[in-house]
């Protein structure tokens, strides 16, 4: 929650003072909001309260309409224990509506109100307190990354070579060279940690930073001054300390690079005249030619030739497929026998391949509940580790003499390992995403996998989603063939499943002017100087005179001159698993379709259904029930998709609803998938974090030296411990089964 | 283009709320509107707008 204050916010979609009651209304349910007065005229929301900005975003979406946001993407480098400290910072600039930290990719996505806040007042408050870098496409998304890693790389070679020549000295009494050879380790080597730990000092923060810079500082400190007074020194200890660090953190950078960033494949072309170009120079309307055991390169449809395509990337189904002239292949997928030739369709960055990477890339992964419990133990982590240093000191000095008790608290500061804390939950929530995605589902929002839970309700769409959405269409009876003309030309303006399949019925390529079209109910435009008008029953009775029998009725002006059965089939699979869903949860139907069919579903399937639903009557029943999942496809589907707990779009389906889900799927089937997912990644998170507290709780106690004399753990072993620690949360998380 | 909404007389642009009654499309400016006028299309065509639906 934050203080008082006053935000303005562009209501897009409102029309009309019904829109500025709605709104108004909406917003003011929302917990903390004080006063707020929308603007018809200028579409702007003013809203004075202590409220968070993104549940009046979710509260203005829910009601059916939309606020204008900005997206910002920022790269920064920061601790990952320090995750909480980022979002406190972020929720006290104004206008900021959602912001989402990745520490294992260094992102930052933010959502603005551009009303109230623009990118150079984020990027200047954030400097304060990290390094920034607003992601530039053209430079790369990894540059901030890589030139990162090989800052770190310079530090870890200059730490070794000089830290050998500290040995080698200190080792033959020469304290003198060991010193000199000393300055440059943690000058140069360890000024990452110290420059750290002054930001988070003047933040009054404490994280690994300042642990490292802390232990190798005392430990050198303490040296210099036994030096000139005459005693004994560990100048080895603190060079040690700074590239044992270096060696762990190095190695966990390379491991992020390389595999939080997924990198979208290259694929070789073979152009027709046998030329072989990269995928990314392929145009539209290219043929290509695919061998055997060749990924196909582009997204397409088959021109000639014939094979077996393992569409696994897609599907996650690893028998292959048959394909043959007129057949969509994509990009990705695997010839395995047979040959093609495949007109081109889309390429390069347009193509399906391309678009999941990104859409991987982009996911969110951090706004989880339980991280955010974990980033608020990591936070008083940090000081706790201090305090349990300076007893360790305290206790010890009783015992043995004051170096060696010393020793004992560096090395406490040096074992702890906050970041595995902060990295545990992120990098198994990016694990299951990327895994997800390799059986066919993706998943756009993280928090996703973390609701099903939650859901009670699924609502499913019927046509494309429960149903083929390959529809058949038989005319009911005799018909007027150049009545069924103009109706075929006409429905072939709408992507609507029926409306394709009228469409093929039209042999002539007649020109449509003035297209309208009601979603959920039909369209009307003229064609070749005729209104023609085609839609479901009801409306076409309001259009239309003596409505014959059918489903859908195509009217040339006014009058009724062909109708329409329609026939859909079940997706297989979906009986089993709309079975398997209705022990656990209420599972409906919501559909446009008004026709008997619909009907029909419903009794196969043993679920309720609601027939005849405009776009805004799905999202009504959505919200009527609690923590609805809605799995649709069409645009149709959008409304109810951004407005359900969690949305699931169909892969198949259109581009706006895919826009609208939380989720993508192939088919129904990848539920069982889906929930898999969540589950294992429950498991996976669990793990991470018995292992980071076990890992603590094993090695600071052995650093403060409970079993001294038996098992001593000198300073610069508990660095390298520490550092590895990282490395192993992260390999853990990715390479685990 | 301008339109009237036959139900609350307001001026409405084209939006998404429309409907085609007997060949002619009707904007509304909202989905209440919208059905207000389904239910009694008629009466609204003839007699004008009743003004905002409660």
């Amino acid at each position: 929650m934050s203080s008082e204050k006053e935000e303005k916010l562009k209501i897009v979609g409102m029309h009309c003072a019904t829109c500025v009651n709605t709104v108004s209304k909406a917003i003011g349910k929302v917990e903390g909001v004080k006063a707020v007065s929308v603007n018809l005229a200028t579409g702007f929301a003013e809203i004075k309260g202590s409220y968070r900005l993104n549940s009046i975003v979710e509260a203005v979406k829910r009601a059916g309409y939309d606020v204008e946001t900005k997206d910002l993407k920022l790269v920064l480098k920061a601790n990952p224990e320090n995750s909480r400290r980022i979002m406190e910072i972020l929720s006290d600039i104004p206008g900021i509506v959602s912001a989402d930290f990745n520490p294992s990719t260094s992102v930052l996505n933010l959502k603005i109100n551009p009303a109230t806040a623009d990118q150079k007042l984020v990027v200047e408050k954030l400097r304060d307190y990290s390094p920034v870098e607003v992601d530039d496409k053209k430079k790369g998304e990894t540059s901030f990354v890589k030139r990162e890693l090989n800052s770190m790389i310079y530090s870890l070679v200059a730490g070794a070579i000089f830290t050998s020549f500290v040995l080698y000295f200190q080792y033959r009494y020469m304290n003198f060279l060991a010193f000199i050879f000393s300055v440059p380790v943690i000058v140069y080597s360890g000024r990452r940690y110290f420059s750290g730990a002054y930001r988070a000092l003047k933040n009054r923060t404490a994280d690994m930073d300042t642990l490292v810079a802390l232990s190798a500082g005392t430990a050198w400190a303490y040296s210099v001054f036994n030096l000139i007074r005459g005693g004994e020194v560990f100048f080895d200890a603190a060079s040690l300390l700074i590239t044992f660090v270096l060696v762990g953190k190095t190695i966990d950078s390379y491991l992020r690079y390389r595999i939080s960033y997924v990198h979208a494949p290259k694929y070789t072309a073979r152009l027709e005249s046998g030329k072989i170009v990269d995928s990314d120079q392929v145009s539209v309307g290219d043929i290509i030619t695919v061998k055997s055991g060749e990924v196909i390169p582009v997204d397409g449809v088959v021109e000639d030739g014939s094979g077996e395509v393992n569409e696994s990337i897609l599907t996650g189904e690893t028998l292959p497929v048959k394909k043959s002239k007129g057949d969509a292949v994509i990009s990705g997928t695997t010839l395995t026998n047979g040959y093609l030739k495949v007109y081109t369709t889309r390429a390069g960055e347009r193509s399906y391949v391309s678009q999941l990477v990104k859409a991987i890339n982009d996911a969110s992964t951090t706004s989880i509940g339980l991280k955010r419990a974990v980033d608020r133990a990591a936070a008083y982590f940090t000081p706790v580790i201090m305090i349990i240093a300076a007893v360790t000191f305290f206790v010890w000095h009783f015992f043995v003499p004051a170096s060696l008790a010393l020793l004992f608290a560096i090395a406490v500061l040096a074992a702890a390992c906050p970041c595995a804390l902060g990295l545990a939950t992120p990098l198994a929530v990016l694990a299951e995403i990327r895994e997800l995605s390799k059986r066919g589902v993706i998943v756009r929002h993280g928090s996703a996998l973390e609701k099903l839970k939650e859901v009670k309700t699924i609502i499913f769409d019927k046509t494309g989603t429960i149903t083929t959405g390959d529809v058949k269409v038989e005319p009911v009876k005799a018909y007027d063939e150049n009545g069924l003309e103009l109706v075929a030309a006409l429905e072939s303006l709408s992507s609507h499943p029926v409306a394709r399949a009228i469409s093929k019925l039209g042999k002539k390529r007649l020109e449509v002017k003035d297209f309208n079209e009601f979603p959920g109910e039909g369209v009307m435009g003229t064609v070749e100087g005729h209104t023609v008008i085609v839609g479901k029953r009801e409306f076409i009775a309001s259009n239309c005179e003596d409505v014959p029998e059918g489903d859908i009725i195509g009217c040339v002006d006014f009058k009724p001159v062909v109708s329409f059965r329609v026939r859909d089939e079940i997706r297989e699979g979906v009986k089993e698993v709309i079975a398997d869903l209705k022990k656990r949860y209420q599972v409906i139907i919501a559909t446009g379709d008004s026709s008997d069919f619909a009907d029909q579903v419903g009794k196969e399937l043993g679920v309720r259904v609601y027939k005849g639903l405009t776009p805004e009557k799905k999202a009504e029943l959505v919200k009527s029930f609690e923590n609805v999942m809605f799995v649709g496809d069409g645009v149709n589907d959008a409304l109810a998709l951004r407005t359900a707990f969690v949305g699931v779009a169909m892969n198949t389906g259109s581009e706006i609803s895919k826009q609208a889900g939380d989720v993508i799927i192939f088919a129904p089937t990848a539920l069982k998938v889906l929930w898999e997912g969540a589950k294992k990644l429950e498991k996976r998170i669990k793990e991470n974090l018995i292992w980071a507290f076990g890992y603590n709780s094993f090695f600071i106690p052995l650093a403060a030296g409970v079993l001294y004399p038996a098992i001593y753990l000198a300073p610069q072993f508990a660095a390298l411990a520490m550092s590895m620690n990282s490395v192993t949360v992260t390999l853990w998380s990715f390479l685990r089964p | 283009m301008e339109n009237i909404d036959p139900v609350c007389g307001m001026r409405v642009k084209d939006t998404e709320h429309k409907v085609l009654y007997k060949g002619r499309i009707y904007y509304f400016c909202s989905s209440k509107c919208k059905e207000e006028f389904q239910k009694d299309p008629e009466g609204y065509l003839k007699s004008g707008p009743r003004g905002m639906p409660s």
